[in-house]
């Protein structure tokens, strides 16, 4: 069965956004090395699971996108939950409605080993912090 | 590297808590408090890292300075029998500025430690604990108002934290209202019991 893994910043006082959306302080701190492990984390990832809202954001900002990021961010499948999403077109994506606890059960339970990537979002963020 | 002239070290859990709510005679680090401690209290899955940290706990200093909250249970005018939570022979060895609103003659402890009261704010016990300690430096022992006070004056050299995995939900904060910091890791150590974090201020 896969885990699922929350990664996700959060300051010192225990804020994960700022007031007022800025994401300096997310990049201000990072090194060689944590940069090469959230790439790690991120591309090692069986499948990225996303609200509507990041999901919209993500496929405005990533299909033309370099760096070290790009191509997990495009090719690892995606889930989406969201009750509303008719439809989405970025990459391998699934919509999951309904309750997020048993959907998550079940997306674990259909993989062996591995893990499910939720990274910390606030959809108030600018993505392009994010690269 | 050269030991940080002014240190504090503070056991917090994940959702930022130093003591939990409820502090009182029974319960002085407030309910719950005591599981941010098992990492120095003799928990068997206690590693060297936490050994380790022990240590830098440990370390003689030359003065501290210590919130009244710290000091005992009790607020207001005080109950001149309570000479801290720390038996006759409390682990300072080393002069203890209490701050206080309500002025008290010191008390000689065994073993080096004397607890004096100050009443005139967080700056003036920083400048009487500096004078005593000389070179051998000042440790800001807590609690949360205290290493607030002097987060906000901008005075810690050295900030360890022992980040423990537990959510206590309430109790007291240390952080809020401490403005800005200008910290980075120096040394990381982990158990299964906590995170130690030690963070120096950048020059």
């Amino acid at each position: 069965m896969a885990s699922l893994v929350l990664k996700m910043s959060v300051s010192l006082d225990g804020y994960v956004a700022s007031s007022d959306g800025s994401a300096d302080w997310k990049t201000a701190g990072r090194s060689d090395d944590s940069t090469r492990w959230v790439v790690e984390t991120v591309s090692n990832a069986g499948l990225h699971l996303v609200g509507a809202t990041t999901y919209a954001e993500w496929a405005g900002f990533w299909p033309g996108a370099s760096g070290p990021f790009a191509k997990a961010m495009n090719e690892i499948p995606k889930v989406v939950f969201s009750d509303s999403l008719a439809s989405a077109d970025w990459g391998e994506t699934t919509i999951v409605a309904g309750d997020l606890a048993e959907a998550i059960t079940r997306l674990k339970q259909e993989r062996s080993d591995g893990y499910l990537l939720a990274q910390g979002h606030r959809h108030d963020l600018n993505p392009g912090a994010q690269k | 590297m050269s030991m940080p002239y002014t240190t504090c070290h503070m056991s917090i859990s994940l959702d930022g808590f130093v003591a939990g709510p409820d502090q009182s005679r029974d319960d002085p680090l407030g309910k719950r408090g005591i599981e941010l401690h098992h990492w120095h209290l003799g928990d068997e899955r206690a590693n060297d890292a936490d050994q380790t940290a022990t240590a830098w706990l440990m370390r003689p200093r030359g003065a501290y300075v210590m919130g009244r909250n710290m000091f005992g249970p009790i607020r207001g005018a005080w109950d001149e029998d309570w000479r801290g939570w720390w038996g006759p022979e409390p682990p300072y060895h080393a002069p203890v500025f209490v701050l206080t609103h309500h002025p008290r003659d010191p008390i000689e402890m065994d073993g080096g430690t004397t607890f004096h009261f100050v009443t005139d704010g967080f700056g003036a016990a920083y400048a009487q604990a500096r004078r005593t300690a000389g070179e051998r430096g000042v440790d800001i022992a807590g609690g949360a108002a205290t290493v607030r006070q002097a987060l906000s004056a901008g005075v810690i050299d050295e900030l360890t934290l022992d980040l423990v995995p537990v959510l206590l939900g309430s109790g007291e904060r240390m952080f809020d209202g401490a403005g800005s910091l200008d910290l980075e890791p120096v040394e990381v150590l982990h158990s299964p019991l906590a995170t130690h974090i030690r963070y120096r201020r950048v020059r």
